[in-house]
């Protein structure tokens, strides 16, 4: 065996008895204090946590908070959210703080991404339309960084595009957008006879195929992203925390989520291109 | 035997068919990109590169139907429905969840393996326009998986937000909800899968004309489509009133 092999065998060894070590800690709580008979002591407590009531916290109906009494917000979101926004506002101004002619590292990637946008907007929509390029990239940023953000494990952070309000209200916003370029581009009277197309009779099933698009495009980032957080958890509950769940985190977080982030990038920017020619 | 045991039952019973139904056609969608993957490298031995991402690429999106059923099954056995007493309405909705996402995404599957099949065909001929190749297969097989959402939508809400309740008239409604929607699928998956694929192979033979292209596979997946909203229409109206 070469000395390579053997270091990584090693390593991997090592890894899967601190794993293991963790996964029995992860069932117990360490409790140090008084107990009922006044004594002083340390005593590790079982969990009491079923896979039922973790997969409903997946759900995140119980971090709701209402804002002025009335409106239902769920602020589990909203953190990450904020995050995310600080994350990639925060890459921008790094990025455009020292613009060269003969660009650096970071320069040069970011040109990278705004000109692969940028050629796909103009191949798609024409020369012309270039002006779409900001609002591509930035639909594929965010959910971009959306979905990867649920890799890093810090308690409490979840992708918010596991949440369905984030993903329709992307869908929402597509779908809006793409009426208001049609209109803008055909008129008016062109628009509305658009949904008169093939025959008359076919209007209530236009408008009911309007609304699909958005819902088509919204549950299949959510159903993707939701889906791969609920095969994690119910995996590393049934093999104890071992090794694997980092391998299905890569999958879901890092190929899942840039795949259906592109996904619904190049749905937006097809279903624009489709309603403004 | 009461309502109570029946819905453990249901539960199973839909779990097993879900992932049972739905492995069906995702494996044979997979196994069809892959010997067009392998068939279109002895062309291309230099591709190697972009063939093989192209190919798993497309077999991620292949998988989806399948993960879906997969979540949906996990739901059914750990989710915690299983404890309520929803009566007879709870036993079909379970049931049901379970079938629906089963049979709704096996004709998308085979369509998506259909597509990208022909996306590595596409590129064996075309090595040079495979980044285009690519993103249109992603575009069609996007497209073809939209009714099989449809089912998703359809058996989440038979999963969260069915009325309990313990009339027959509407656990039989229920039922053919699921059959409406699941039978609903498989025609436009496959077909969008068909357009998509013809749509892909045009491009590699013609790849100036690729916006034109992908228009009319837009169009014609579209219409496709419109059949599949209409079971969606009649699964709506079947489990919410009727």
């Amino acid at each position: 065996m070469k000395l390579k092999t053997k270091k990584y065998l090693l390593i991997f060894i090592i890894l899967f008895v601190v794993e293991l070590a963790l996964s029995f800690g992860l069932q117990y709580q360490l409790r140090i204090g008084f107990d009922e008979d006044g004594k002083f002591s340390i005593q590790t407590i079982k969990k009491e946590k079923s896979i039922q009531e973790q997969i409903r916290e997946e759900f995140q109906t119980d971090k709701i908070i209402k804002i002025a009494g009335k409106l239902p917000i769920n602020w589990n979101v909203i953190r990450v959210i904020i995050v995310v926004d600080i994350i990639l506002v925060l890459m921008a101004f790094l990025v455009r703080k020292n613009l060269q002619l003969i660009p650096r590292k970071g320069q040069s990637i970011a040109e990278l991404i705004y000109s692969f946008f940028r050629d796909l907007v103009v191949e798609t929509l024409g020369p012309d339309k270039a002006y779409f390029t900001p609002y591509i990239l930035t639909i594929f940023v965010f959910i971009f960084t959306c979905n990867i953000i649920g890799i890093i494990p810090i308690p409490g952070n979840m992708e918010p595009t596991r949440n369905l309000n984030v993903t329709l209200g992307m869908g929402v916003m597509v779908i809006f957008v793409v009426h208001f370029f049609s209109i803008k581009e055909k008129g008016f009277k062109k628009y509305l006879k658009g949904y008169t197309e093939p025959f008359i009779f076919m209007v209530p099933l236009n408008i009911v195929g309007e609304m699909a698009k958005g819902i088509s495009i919204s549950f299949r980032l959510f159903g993707n992203i939701l889906g791969g957080a609920i095969i994690i958890l119910v995996i590393s509950n049934l093999i104890r925390f071992i090794i694997i769940p980092v391998g299905l985190n890569m999958f879901f977080g890092l190929f899942i989520g840039t795949i259906q982030a592109f996904v619904f990038t190049m749905l937006a920017l097809s279903y624009t291109a489709v309603a403004i020619k | 035997m009461n309502s109570v045991d029946f819905i453990l039952i249901a539960s199973y019973l839909g779990a097993a068919f879900a992932i049972g139904i739905s492995s069906v056609g995702a494996g044979i969608g997979e196994g069809l990109i892959a010997a067009n993957a392998t068939r279109a490298l002895m062309r291309q031995p230099k591709a190697s590169e972009s063939l093989l991402k192209t190919m798993l690429i497309g077999q991620a999106l292949t998988e989806t139907g399948a993960i879906f059923a997969l979540v949906v099954a996990l739901l059914l056995l750990f989710g915690g429905m299983t404890n309520s007493n929803g009566g007879w309405q709870m036993v079909a909705s379970l049931f049901g969840a379970g079938l629906v996402i089963g049979i709704g995404s096996l004709g998308p599957a085979l369509g998506n393996g259909y597509t990208g099949g022909h996306a590595c065909k596409g590129i064996g001929r075309q090595p040079r326009e495979a980044n285009l190749l690519t993103a249109n297969m992603l575009i069609g097989q996007a497209l073809s998986q939209t009714s099989a959402i449809f089912a998703l939508v359809i058996s989440m809400i038979l999963l969260y937000s069915t009325p309990a309740g313990d009339s027959i008239v509407k656990s039989f409604a229920l039922v053919g909800a699921v059959f409406s929607m699941g039978f609903g699928t498989f025609g436009p998956g496959l077909g969008i899968g068909m357009v998509a694929a013809k749509a892909v192979e045009a491009i590699s033979k013609f790849p100036k004309q690729s916006p034109l292209l992908t228009r009319t596979m837009f169009v014609g997946a579209a219409v496709a489509e419109s059949t599949s909203i209409y079971s969606l229409v009649i699964a709506f109206l079947l489990i919410f009133v009727a």
